[in-house]
């Protein structure tokens, strides 16, 4: 297989003219213009984290991406985002292909987005959820399964693609989330009805990647058995989402340490805090959440974001064509 | 026709295994395995003299292969030995690969399966000389071994074994069964959609309450742990919430091959036809592949819409 001269077309590749139906997780502070502009390069969709709203550091990694003149996305988690709608505002002065929201109600951001000639793309985790942002108006959607890393919910993706596309139909192109990492993910995806996938974790693991080195080689180095969703990690940063949201990390001391004892956490959040955020600073995983999903376990080795997306597609080719009827006749 | 390693190695024709269910009646198997599947009974509160007359029926009626499986903490070895003979496949769940079991399957002439929910038992059933595995998600209902999601779980376990690999876990429509096959799975594992079989064996509300139910009615619990305890599980949350305001000790009683059982509150059996009492409070099995339970079919054409849809979708996208 010649890597880079496979391609696999869907409507994704079509509506954001791109050739490989893989696109970035907008993951908060990880997915900076760098990344983001690494992946477009590869010829993917690259998004930047917007995540919770820091204006002096969207502007700069805007700029970045202003003078890299590559198409780019920006995501924001919407309940955070609404508390400072002008951030969305700066981020559409700057022409984004696309705008992805995820996490809360995309109804009062639409026509903004939609007005500045912005694909609008809504990340959902549940049936109910994907109703309400086609409704809203959403161009695409992205089908986020339990498997991912950071914030979600608790269904399975294997169903929740199915059932989401024949509910939605095949206007809006449906995207998978969640547990990938390889050209199996995305085989299994486009057989599940999906345009393609949406990769967070995979792309944690490059060279492009903003987190920390340490991070990097926790994720290469663990198996998927040894994440966990939880409350723990908003809990010690002071970080208070809505329910039914909970966060996908790998596992270490000071999550195993209080699992299930999130009230226990509650009470001692004053030092326990102030111990996490000195963790943050000094990078020690050990109490520091590694924000990861259980695709973590497929993850041996740090590359670059092209040889991300070239080892995807060239392995998923190969999947499908061995069910070839050609192959099969043999 | 979807030729892969399991069905080369169990003589299916078809990639689909009837994931082994108590609901699971002789017309069941029998359906499941003339329609070119693996089809598997539970020996879960089964008399041995049922289960060997259950097996030996079926393999007269069908050509197919028919299995039978264990769950580890209720395995009786001496049903074990009654009845591994008269299988193709014996299965194993719910407990450590166990190379003493194995050698007693493999020495009956049967193919040994375990049904795994991790990486490492993954790699310790294979050592222990497991035939095939089963790799179950976290989507899966009724016992959950899992912790990963169906295809994190496959992924990992597809790069440390050699041995085929069954999909297990929210699979219930071709778009699902042809992904498995795509990431990698020589065959997939379905039960929720076979509770809803014509030839079921469930009791006529249990299989109501599925065809109603979404995905998000589903819900991971320990809630019907008496009598097997620290077994996640995975029903409807109605049960779970029918069970918690029943007031009583005893929601009804059961009865399975000819054996009756009392089913305390919170326990596991679930309602059969010949079950009594409060259903709606009894142990509602069901996978996220519910949604894809929408009416009463019979067992070959789930097989059939699963086999004939997987792999029309599989050549269809190596076309293009």
């Amino acid at each position: 297989m010649k890597g880079g001269c496979v391609s696999i077309s869907t409507s994704i590749t079509k509506l954001l003219g791109i050739s490989h139906p893989i696109l970035l997780a907008p993951m908060d502070l990880v997915a900076d213009a760098r990344l983001t502009v690494a992946v477009t390069a590869a010829e993917g969709f690259g998004i930047l984290g917007g995540g919770y709203g820091d204006e002096q550091w969207l502007v700069r990694e805007l700029d970045l991406l202003d003078q890299s003149h590559t198409r780019f996305g920006v995501g924001f988690i919407t309940w955070s985002m609404a508390k400072q709608p002008k951030l969305l505002d700066l981020a559409l002065e700057r022409k984004p292909t696309a705008v992805v929201l995820s996490f809360g109600n995309p109804l009062p951001f639409v026509d903004r987005i939609k007005r500045s000639g912005a694909i609008l793309i809504c990340q959902i985790q549940s049936l109910a959820l994907a109703k309400e942002a086609a409704a809203a108006g959403a161009d695409v959607l992205i089908a986020q399964g339990t498997e991912a890393g950071g914030h979600g919910i608790s269904r399975g993706l294997v169903s929740l693609v199915p059932e989401v596309v024949d509910a939605i139909g095949t206007s809006i192109p449906v995207l998978a989330a969640g547990g990938i990492a390889d050209g199996r993910g995305l085989a299994a995806a486009l057989m599940l009805g999906a345009s393609g996938v949406v990769m967070g974790t995979r792309f944690y693991a490059t060279h492009e990647a903003a987190g920390a080195q340490e991070a990097k080689e926790r994720i290469r180095a663990v198996t998927g058995d040894d994440t966990l969703r939880s409350i723990v990690f908003d809990i010690s940063r002071r970080n208070v989402w809505p329910e039914p949201f909970t966060g996908r990390c790998l596992r270490n001391v000071h999550l195993d340490r209080w699992f299930g004892r999130e009230l226990e956490l509650l009470r001692h959040q004053e030092e326990e805090s102030a111990r996490y955020a000195a963790a943050r600073r000094d990078n020690d995983f050990d109490i520091a959440a590694v924000i990861a999903g259980e695709s973590s376990g497929l993850i041996r080795d740090i590359i670059s974001a092209r040889e991300v997306i070239e080892r995807v597609v060239a392995e998923a080719s190969a999947i499908l064509a061995h069910w070839s009827p050609q192959t099969v006749s043999k | 026709v979807l030729s892969t390693s399991f069905t080369k190695l169990t003589g299916c024709r078809v990639p689909i295994q009837l994931a082994p269910m108590p609901i699971v009646t002789l017309e069941l198997a029998t359906a499941v395995a003339d329609a070119g599947g693996l089809a598997m009974v539970s020996a879960l509160r089964a008399p041995t003299p049922y289960l060997v007359d259950t097996l030996e029926k079926a393999a007269s009626r069908t050509g197919g292969p028919i299995g039978v499986n264990f769950v580890i903490p209720f395995l009786n070895r001496e049903t074990l030995k009654a009845v591994a003979s008269r299988a193709k496949v014996v299965e194993l769940f719910f407990g450590d690969p166990d190379p003493a079991i194995i050698e007693e399957v493999h020495a009956a002439g049967a193919l040994a399966c375990w049904h795994i929910g991790s990486v490492d038992e993954a790699i310790a059933a294979e050592r222990a000389g497991c035939d095939l595995i089963a790799a179950q998600g976290t989507e899966a209902g009724g016992h959950v071994r899992g912790r990963l999601g169906l295809f994190p779980l496959l992924g990992q376990v597809l790069e440390v074994v050699q041995v085929p690999v069954i999909a297990s876990g929210g699979i219930g429509t071709a778009h699902s069964m042809a992904a498995a096959l795509a990431a990698g799975a020589a065959a997939v594992r379905v039960g929720t959609r076979f509770v809803a079989a014509q030839e079921s064996d469930a009791h006529p509300a249990y299989v109501d309450a599925l065809i109603r139910a979404r995905a998000e009615d589903t819900v991971l619990t320990e809630t019907f742990s008496v009598g097997w305890p620290d077994a996640p599980h995975r029903v409807l949350r109605s049960c779970v919430e029918a069970a918690d305001s029943f007031t009583g000790d005893m929601v009804g009683q059961g009865a399975r091959g000819g054996a009756t059982y009392p089913v305390p509150r919170f326990a596991p059996p679930s309602p059969n036809r010949a079950t009594v009492g409060d259903i709606a409070a009894m142990a509602l099995y069901a996978g996220e592949s519910v949604d894809a339970v929408r009416r009463i079919q019979p067992a070959a054409e789930i097989v059939r819409e699963l086999s004939e849809g997987a792999e029309r979708l599989l050549r269809t996208w190596s076309s293009t």
